[in-house]
């Protein structure tokens, strides 16, 4: 494995992201070769658990396995928000590492955007369901969710292709 | 793996591997197809086995078994992408030791699905809404959903044991 420098010189605030300890420490510059694919893999165990659950769960919205009732999810939705937790920390120890790769990458832009909307429409699946809001609209909503997460794992794997 | 190399090898031959390796987008696709196939498979799984391992029990379970035909195009998917990995580059597969871990597993984990749906299908379909499952049915989830986390796990490690 070789010690992947993204600044060779803390020249400013991105740079000195990177050359942090914990940017150090990701990279491998403190010795520790194992911190990037371990971080890797929980980013990959929390993302399919969370693209998972959002799976599960608006695929019940669109009419599969309606026999399941929307609040026996809550207990799936846990587990959906520990991947989630998951992914946020090890996505920030990644960030930190790579950040002057990734800061101004147009797919990790995209990315964060779509993880953005696709949290939002969740949310607002979920409002609209307590709230009794038009079915068809709840439909769209969940489509345009599913969507989202896809296009988020998509715009994720392009990033390692990408500059 | 080396009794499996010829057969990679083959493949590396077939109109697959050389598609794979002209066209640069082959690749990428079939990465990101594979993720989506996982999530699928990963996401029907957890309704499923969270259901009979009681974290989840208020999960109707027969409609929580209408997910396993999603798990099983999940895993097709999964095969069907897998199968253009090794096609690009067949002698990068074989010897490594995450994917022949991995590929055991995925071998386990198939049996404990046969196990899960020759012997405990038809009683689980029985299951009222939050009653408990019998604990060999519970073990039987448990190990599926350990052997999948750990599946995700190995593939993410395969290009760092190189």
């Amino acid at each position: 494995m070789e010690f992947d420098f993204g600044c060779m010189e803390p020249v400013g605030f991105v740079c000195s992201v990177e050359l942090s300890s914990v940017g150090l420490w990701l990279t491998g510059g403190t010795g520790n070769y194992m911190a990037y694919p371990v971080t890797l893999s929980a980013h990959g165990l929390g993302m399919m658990t969370v693209m998972g659950v959002v799976i599960a769960f608006n695929m019940r919205i669109l009419g599969f396995a309606k026999d399941i009732s929307i609040t026996a999810y809550d207990r799936l939705f846990m587990v959906g928000w520990a991947g989630f937790m998951l992914n946020l920390v090890s996505g920030l120890l990644l960030l930190t590492g790579y950040f002057s790769t990734y800061i101004f990458q147009g797919s990790f832009q995209l990315k964060m955007a779509l993880i953005l909307a696709g949290g939002i429409l969740m949310k607002s699946i979920m409002n609209g369901i307590r709230k009794g809001r038009d079915e068809k609209v709840t439909m769209l909503l969940s489509v345009a969710c599913l969507a989202s997460w896809t296009g988020a794992i998509i715009t994720g794997r392009l990033m390692a292709y990408l500059q | 793996m080396e009794f499996l190399q010829p057969t990679f090898d083959w493949l590396g031959t077939s109109w697959l591997g050389v598609a794979s390796r002209e066209v640069s987008w082959i690749f990428v696709a079939a990465e990101t197809v594979h993720f989506i196939g996982l999530s699928l498979l990963f996401g029907s799984l957890l309704v499923i086995d969270l259901r009979v391992v009681g974290f989840a029990r208020f999960i109707n379970m027969q409609a929580a078994m209408k997910f396993i035909p999603v798990a099983m195009i999940g895993f097709a998917i999964n095969l069907l992408s897998g199968i253009t990995f090794i096609a690009s580059n067949p002698e990068r597969y074989g010897p490594n030791i995450a994917f022949q871990w991995k590929m055991g597993l995925v071998l386990i984990a198939g049996l404990n699905a046969l196990w899960f749906w020759f012997g405990e299908h038809k009683e689980l379909s029985q299951l009222a809404d939050g009653e408990d499952a019998e604990f060999r049915a519970k073990v039987i989830a448990g190990v599926s959903l350990l052997i999948w986390v750990v599946v995700i796990i190995l593939g993410r490690f395969m290009p760092f044991v190189e």
